[in-house]
């Protein structure tokens, strides 16, 4: 028999050792550090543990060498066995799994077209995707989006969220400007992807497999906004925007070349001060017959240095390509009563077109704009589509001289809604053509209103045909209705959810406790 | 097996004297009928402005949360009522082993969860007459079949704690703090990547029923399930083991 003190000394080490290991645990979790203070509390767990077994050495052979224990370590043997087995099951099976998409509309599967560029990936693509607290439930959806990359691509993919907010760093080195965007990586090429949708996703994945150089062109020596400086009349947040979709962005002094660069994928005119030379539109035209893009972006003279000169570019898309830039400024009463600026013109609607499809919550603010009009009787083999319209309390004021009182008048001005921008596409040689009555929305000073840098890109986008890169084989849905039930089919519906059914169990429950009562 | 099939038999059939089970399913019942109801009225209204059309989701997304709930009211009496009566020590001299035993209990209580699920068949079964040309019936047969494979773990965890301790909230209690700690373990968001993350990630409870949830069958998912609940049996099974020796 243990002398007295020793059982008690035995009982103290033990629970010393029990608070140093809480102890220890609690400072883990708070601080998550390998400091002095854990260091101490394990070591005094350690005493603990050696003085409890030194004070009595027999009872610990005594409860080692016992059939419990000798049972007990059997048992913990078998379930870390099985445990390791379960293990080594799931990872395998979490590696290499099957899935099986039982949806109608095989909403859960990424088109065929999507496997087939997973397939062909050279190299591993990394996605970065930005998305701070605010984007919680867009993040859901692009996790599950991600989620199906992941699996289809057999390795090849790989992603993870960045909070922008938490981490600015990373942001700014992916050249992150909008919440809930994407950047993809490989190797050293990069692709943002501002829409996360499969088609986007893809199409950035082609683009990284195909880095072809697209050179965009800006027109310059006719007074326009430079694409450097940083000032608000320039285009720098424009260019800094294409060249992170890896696009070079280049100036263009036509006066001193005699055709346009052969690398040119598409030329912005981006409102020229002084009206351009018809040898210059002569060699836009070359340009677009050979399959060439333009974005035409041309302010109302009262907002250019062109007095009476004569505007040979905008003949020449007139008498060509059927486009007619009104020689007016549209007045918008709608962004008067708003914002006191009846001369900022707004998008109220965009009619169906690649350039807007994502943009209808959207709108954009033209500074000082003209109105466009479409003359379909000219350039029949452009298909031509008016992209912005503005409200109906608008109008195309063409005198001039009265603006600072403008007032509408039906024999000579252009009744609203007003067009402020029309693409083109000739179906035969693919050349596409963007025009817009107002350049300043692309300037740095407009930028951040709303759509109106979406805009300006899209149509670049489109200009150098870089959305159609990759058609995803649309996917068949089957389009289900809700049949709109009757008032009396409610109240069915009512009565048998939450009466009949719960009333059928407690029906249940009553007789067949009747029933047991009545056998005794 | 034969006694695997005996007991689970009897307790299949216990449960439809017991007024514990009649109660956990009335409620069961009518929480999910008032919440099919409320729901369905709110699609009515969202369809009339979008183009929104109810899914079997609207009827799984609650059941899902209810079932966690009822989990341990049902398992909770089945072993530990035997502890409490004293029976269990007939039980272990009987030829029945300890196995045969647990798992016995496990099947019949999961026979009276799967009763219950099938009892709420009704409800995607009205709202396809609802639905114009019905709903996808694939989204249907995913998320029953992963709510049959989440039930069955849940069962087996309740089944395992049923055998550690004889007074039953206890063991609700216990089984109901097990179940949520699964639903909730998730990395903190101050580390990132690691071994230990995606091993927090890949055990949560919830996470594996997302894509049945949403239409799709994953051979992981039914693993994870799967793994959980044999894991729960051996558990338990061990644990009457243990009795034994006292």
């Amino acid at each position: 028999m243990a002398p007295k003190w020793r059982l008690l000394a035995r009982r103290v080490s033990l629970i010393i050792s029990i608070i140093a290991i809480i102890v220890a645990v609690v400072l883990y979790i708070l601080q998550r550090q390998w400091n002095l203070y854990l260091q101490i509390s394990l070591g005094v767990l350690l005493v603990g543990l050696a003085a409890y077994v030194a004070l009595d050495p027999g009872a610990i052979r005594t409860a080692i060498t016992s059939r419990q224990a000798r049972y007990g370590s059997n048992v913990v043997i078998l379930i870390v066995a099985f445990l390791g087995i379960l293990v080594v099951i799931n990872y395998l099976v979490f590696k290499n799994t099957k899935r099986w998409d039982l949806t109608a509309d095989q909403s859960n599967t990424l088109a065929k077209e999507t496997a087939e560029v997973l397939k062909s990936l050279p190299d591993t693509v990394v996605a970065k995707a930005f998305f701070s607290s605010n984007s919680l439930s867009s993040k859901e959806s692009a996790q599950t989006l991600l989620d199906k990359y992941v699996y289809q691509a057999g390795g090849k993919f790989k992603y993870e969220f960045i909070d922008p907010n938490k981490d600015p760093v990373a942001a700014q080195q992916a050249g992150f400007t909008k919440d809930g965007s994407i950047f993809l990586y490989m190797g050293s090429a990069k692709q943002p992807v501002t829409n996360v949708t499969e088609t986007d996703m893809t199409g950035a994945m082609v683009r990284l497999m195909n880095p072809s150089a697209h050179v965009i062109y800006f027109l310059t020596g006719h007074g326009e906004y430079p694409i450097t400086g940083g000032s608000k009349q320039s285009f720098t947040e424009l260019k800094t925007t294409l060249e992170s979709k890896n696009y070079q962005v280049s100036d263009l002094n036509l006066l001193t070349k005699i055709q346009i660069p052969t690398d040119a994928s598409v030329v912005v005119i981006a409102g020229p001060k002084k009206p351009l030379t018809a040898e210059e539109v002569s060699m836009l035209d070359t340009f677009l017959q050979n399959g060439g893009s333009l974005v035409v972006m041309e302010d109302p003279s009262v907002d250019t240095q062109f007095g009476q000169d004569p505007d040979p570019l905008a003949e020449d898309l007139a008498k060509t390509y059927g486009i007619i830039l009104d020689n007016d400024v549209v007045v918008d009463l709608y962004a008067y009563q708003a914002v006191q600026n009846p001369y900022l013109a707004l998008s109220y609607q965009y009619p169906t077109h690649v350039i807007t499809q994502n943009m209808s919550t959207l709108i954009t603010g033209y500074q000082y704009a003209r109105s466009l009009t479409e003359d379909n009787n000219v350039g029949a083999e452009y298909s031509k589509t008016k992209l912005v319209l503005t409200y109906d309390q608008s109008w195309g004021e063409t005198d001039l001289s009265s603006l600072q009182s403008p007032q509408f008048d039906q024999n000579t001005d252009v009744g609203g809604p007003v067009t402020l921008a029309i693409a083109a596409e000739n179906s035969g040689n693919k050349a596409r053509l963007v025009v817009f009555g107002d350049s300043d929305f692309a300037t740095d000073a407009y930028a951040g209103f709303y759509g109106n840098t979406d805009m300006i890109v899209n149509s670049i986008d489109w200009a150098s045909k870089e959305e159609n890169l990759i058609n995803l084989t649309p996917k068949e849905t089957v389009n289900r209705t809700l049949v709109q039930p009757k008032a009396y089919t409610m109240s069915l519906i009512f009565l048998g959810s939450v009466i009949v059914l719960p009333g059928l169990v407690i029906v249940g429950g009553v007789s067949s406790w009747l029933i047991r009562r009545k056998q005794g | 097996m034969r006694n695997v099939w005996i007991i689970a038999r009897r307790e299949y059939k216990r449960f439809f004297i017991s007024p514990v089970a009649y109660v956990v399913a009335f409620f069961f019942l009518i929480i999910l009928g008032y919440f099919f109801y409320a729901n369905l009225r709110d699609a009515i209204i969202q369809s009339m402005y979008t183009s929104y059309t109810p899914t079997v989701q609207m009827v799984i997304s609650p059941m899902v949360t209810l079932l966690l709930f009822v989990m341990p009211a049902i398992t909770m009496r089945s072993i530990s009522e035997e502890l409490k009566m004293g029976t269990m020590e007939l039980m272990l001299t009987a030829p029945v082993k300890d196995w045969e035993l647990v798992v016995g209990k496990w099947l019949g209580s999961y026979l009276f969860m799967l009763t219950l699920l099938v009892v709420t068949w009704i409800f995607p079964f009205v709202l396809n007459f609802l639905v114009n040309p019905g709903i996808d019936q694939g989204i249907f047969l995913s998320g029953y079949l992963g709510l049959a494979l989440m039930v069955a773990s849940l069962v087996a965890v309740g089944v395992f704690i049923s055998t550690l301790f004889n007074n039953q909230i206890v063991v609700f209690v216990v089984s109901l703090a097990i179940v949520l700690l699964f639903w909730i373990i998730r990395p903190s968001s101050a580390s990132a990547g690691g071994l230990g993350n995606q091993v927090m990630t890949y055990l949560n409870f919830i996470d594996h029923y997302m894509n049945f949830y949403q239409g799709t069958i994953d051979l992981s998912d039914i693993v994870y399930y799967l793994s959980l609940t044999s894991l729960a049996l051996l558990l338990g099974t061990v644990s009457i083991e243990i009795r034994r020796w006292r």
